[in-house]
């Protein structure tokens, strides 16, 4: 029985090892897998030693006998493999199985850019997405740079091999005429070529090169049937304007265009078209029509520029026609910007057409009236001068020529309708002020005139005794208290008038009234003071008190120099006069007791 | 009538770890221990389980394949582990034929040492295929594989054979006298009638009648008296007996019924484990044929460890 088993082990090993040899399979019996598609061919034992080496497993050396682009790029430290170890089979895992991937990379993490010479930008950027767009071939290495790897030439080498010489990734092949930089050709396009489209000069599509552009006639045609014109275009045309183009050499002319000139379209001064045939330029009436009539004959070019017609503003004709030596009447001040008509009246509105303006400037006085209307009805007679500048009407700069010492002070900057009232019925005039009246002798100085008299009479009629124009806010600057019966000693002299001074509502020498009050006033204490003694010292304050001061620090009982000398001279003198309620001479309240009984018992209770 | 205890009056039986049975079954549980140790160590600790389930196509580009591949760092040490694991059960083959060597250690422990490297050095083998089951090489796996399943086998046969505590086989008569000990041991306990018609007619069940009874009985009927003995169990738990003495009818009434049964079984049972030598031995040459190829070669391409 075992012995049935032996052969049946053994026939069972040798059939199933002669039949994997007999298949050619051999080297499955010692592969640990299936290689990978790649490497199919190399399966069976017999290819073993293409990869491994005896006693040092699968060396480089193996495989880049095989691999030689790689090992030139090992070499060279380029490309993926640019740090590639001594161990192809860390990164590269055999025997795997026949679908197993050889090289496995994320294609979303790849950097084309940092592991190949090839970044994928611009258009190429969405290939990133599957390799496959590019690499038809198992073999990355299999293809190039080179940008006919994928594309089609369709000037079919007519323009080089260098693409990017005129395409860049960065746009379609259909686009590649927005950024072609035409300036790196022996024709850099300017101005108004910029703007024509490639087909219009590469009519054919197809040919970029060696088209002929040395004249202008190589594309363009002349419209100019006079021979008189220069062969050359660009004397007068340039690529960067239109065909109507100004810019022709009329420096060359007897007449340079300068000013507005240079703005005036060609066929306003060649009317008939044909530019060769001369026009009289030394008259401006040969275009120009003169709009001042008879009023002005002569060179224009005294008044006018060619800079612009206008006669107003600092570019204008003004600024070179000086008004003052040629009429006699300098525009200084207001007068400076006042427009020509205003004074001129006979010139049209600026709305009338060229043919129809009148632009007469004869017939203006330099008299004020002549413009001017006189508010004072001449009161002040026609020199306006006298009073007024040109600057403006207004009149602060007047001095009044008589009683400089009346004008001085608060007067000085009264304005003059505060005096000069409005008489009669006030109209406006063109200044906008009112009609004024100025007498030629003036209202009268007195203050009545002006003033009125706050004082209600209290005081008599000459202000001046203590007011004075330069006091301000009619402070009375001449006044001394000690003129009046009631001079100012001691504290009154710091005491504020209206303390004893009061406003009050009653008859006044002038009338009824509210006024402060200043005349009659009564000279005794009681009028201001209250007397806290109730009637115990009399009327006679000045007694014991001054205007110094109420305090009386060193009064002395007169007559009792005995009472006084023992202890009753060391008392304060509330120990005697207290402070007490009762009945007074001027009433009852509270006052200190002044008088006091002189008997012990007064003071001493129960002696 | 009470039962007494029958401790009192008889000799005891031997301890349970002699029991050639029991041995081999505490192997088993080391055996269990040490390959779940592996294989946490393996799986968890190396992350083996993410290496293993990746498919085969990608599992070149994990980090693990360094380490876990066939002639990976770990994954080559689970071959070597493996192979010398597996040259300990050869081992106990030539202990047992070689004359010379009869007084080197007992039959029990060079059993219980080839049992236990029979089922951890094939799980050593697996790691190392790395669940890749390619070539020649292949050939050898399947047939360890057969040769460790059919070890199971083996050892089911074995514990069924009674034997001495030194592991020699018992005579009919020996084990005769062996089920009327326990027997006697039963009947001094004075147990109620009702309890011994019960184990009567339990050792009746369990005990085949016929002369030669069949294969299928041996491998089949343990599970029907296992049933059967959880039945008298709750019989005699029924009768009143103290938890102790239960435990003790139960421990007699089941070494019975198994001696009766080895006994019955004994003519069978040996026959078959004849047979099972036949099948068990010429797997291992296959095997260790093949691998010392696989060895040799794979030394001869430069797949030595440690040297890289």
């Amino acid at each position: 029985m075992r012995t049935g088993w032996w052969v049946l082990m053994a026939m069972l090993v040798v059939a199933g090892s002669a039949r994997a040899a007999r298949a050619g399979q051999l080297g499955e019996l010692v592969s640990p897998g299936p290689l990978a598609k790649a490497h199919a061919a190399l399966e069976g034992v017999r290819n073993c030693s293409s990869c491994h080496e005896a006693g040092r497993r699968v060396t480089v050396a193996r495989c880049l006998t095989c691999h030689a682009p790689i090992a030139d790029r090992i070499a060279r430290k380029a490309g993926v493999h640019r740090s590639a170890g001594a161990d192809c089979v860390s990164c590269h895992v055999e025997h795997a199985g026949r679908d197993a991937e050889l090289r496995q990379f994320d294609m979303r993490t790849f950097n084309h850019s940092a592991d190949t010479p090839f970044p994928l930008d611009g258009m190429h950027a969405p290939l990133a997405r599957s390799c496959a767009m590019c690499h038809k071939q198992r073999s990355f290495l299999s293809l190039k740079t080179a940008c006919s790897s994928c594309h089609t030439d369709v000037h079919k080498g007519a323009l080089g091999p260098n693409c990017t010489s005129c395409h860049t990734t960065a746009v379609p092949f259909a686009k590649t005429s927005g950024v072609f930089d035409h300036s790196r050709t022996r024709f850099p396009l300017t101005g108004s070529h910029k703007q024509v489209m490639c087909v219009q000069c590469h009519t054919s599509g197809q040919q970029f090169r060696g088209l002929a552009f040395e004249s202008c006639a190589s594309c363009h045609m002349s419209p100019h049937r006079s021979s008189s014109f220069p062969a050359n275009c660009a004397t007068c045309h340039t690529t960067t304007d239109s065909w109507s183009t100004r810019v022709v050499a009329h420096d060359k002319t007897r007449f340079p265009l300068v000013g507005a000139h240079a703005q005036v379209a060609c066929e306003k001064c060649h009317v008939s078209g044909d530019m060769a045939r001369p026009i009289k330029a030394d008259q401006c009436s040969t275009c120009h029509a003169n709009v001042h009539r008879d009023s002005i004959k002569g060179d224009c070019r005294t008044c006018h520029t060619e800079t612009s017609f206008h006669v107003t503003g600092p570019a204008g004709a003004a600024a070179k026609f000086d008004h003052a030596t040629r009429t006699g009447f300098a525009l200084e001040g207001k007068h400076a910007a006042v427009e020509c008509r205003k004074c001129h009246t006979s010139i049209s509105a600026p709305a009338v057409p060229l043919a129809r303006k009148n632009v007469d400037f004869s017939g203006a006085s330099t008299a004020c009236a002549s413009c001017h209307m006189d508010p004072h009805k001449a009161e002040n007679g026609m020199r306006c001068e006298a009073c007024h500048r040109p600057a403006t009407f207004d009149v602060k700069a007047f001095q009044h020529p008589n009683h400089p010492e009346f004008y001085a002070g608060e007067h000085a900057t009264v304005a003059c309708v505060k005096c000069h009232v409005p008489e009669g019925r006030l109209r406006p005039v063109r200044t906008g002020q009112a009609l004024v009246a100025f007498s030629p002798v003036g209202p009268p100085t007195t203050c009545r005139s002006c003033h009125s008299d706050v004082h209600l009479g209290q005081l008599g009629t000459a202000c001046e005794t203590c007011h004075d124009v330069k006091g301000a806010r009619f402070a009375a600057v001449g006044f001394a208290h000690e003129r009046t019966p009631f001079p100012l000693t001691g504290r009154h002299g710091m005491l504020e008038c209206i303390k004893c001074h009061a406003s009050e509502t009653a008859d006044f020498p002038a009338g009824h009234g509210t006024a402060t009050r200043f005349a009659p006033m009564q000279g005794a204490c009681s009028t201001c003071h209250k007397d806290p003694h109730l009637g115990q010292m009399g009327a006679s304050c000045d007694t014991c008190h001054s205007t110094a001061t109420f305090s009386l620090p060193n009064y002395v009982h007169r007559g009792m120099d005995d009472f006084f000398g023992g202890v009753h001279g060391g008392l304060a003198c509330q120990s005697c006069h207290k402070r007490e309620t009762g009945s007074f001479p001027s009433g009852t309240g509270t006052a200190v007791r002044y008088r006091v009984g002189r008997t012990c018992a007064s003071c001493h209770k129960g002696f | 009538m009470s039962a007494t205890t029958m401790t009192a009056t008889t000799p005891p039986v031997g301890p349970a770890s002699a029991n050639p049975v029991r041995a081999l079954g505490h192997v088993l549980v080391l055996s269990g221990l040490a390959v779940a140790a592996i294989a946490w160590f393996v799986l968890i600790q190396l992350d083996g389980w993410s290496y293993y389930s990746t498919p085969q196509s990608v599992r070149g580009y994990s980090s693990l394949h360094k380490v876990l591949r066939p002639s990976g760092r770990v994954g080559h040490l689970f071959g070597i582990g493996g192979f010398l694991l597996m040259t300990v059960p050869v081992l106990y083959s030539i202990r047992k034929k070689v004359r010379s060597l009869r007084n080197v250690g007992s039959m029990k422990t060079w059993l219980e040492v080839h049992i236990f490297c029979g089922i951890v050095g094939p799980v050593l083998v697996t790691f190392h295929t790395s669940f890749r089951f390619n070539g020649v090489v292949s050939v050898a796996y399947w047939s360890m594989v057969a040769v460790t399943l059919s070890g199971f086998v083996g050892r089911y046969l074995y514990v069924r054979i009674p034997r001495s505590i030194r592991g020699l086989e018992l005579t009919r008569n020996e084990l005769d006298a062996r089920a009327e000990e326990l027997s006697e041991r039963l009947l001094s306990a004075q147990l109620p009638a009702a309890l011994v018609t019960a184990i009567a007619a339990f050792e009746h069940r369990a005990v085949p009648a016929e002369t030669s009874p069949s294969i299928v009985g041996l491998f089949f009927g343990e599970l029907r008296v296992r049933r059967e003995m959880n039945v008298l169990r709750r019989d005699i738990e029924d009768a009143g007996v103290s938890a102790e003495l239960l435990h003790e009818i139960v421990d007699v009434v089941s070494e019975r019924a198994s001696l009766l049964r080895h006994s019955a079984y004994l003519t069978v049972t040996k026959s078959l484990f004849d047979v099972w030598h036949v099948f068990h031995m010429p797997l291992v040459y296959v095997m260790f044929g093949i691998v010392v190829l696989h060895v040799a070669f794979t030394v001869y391409m430069g797949y030595i460890p440690f040297i890289y």
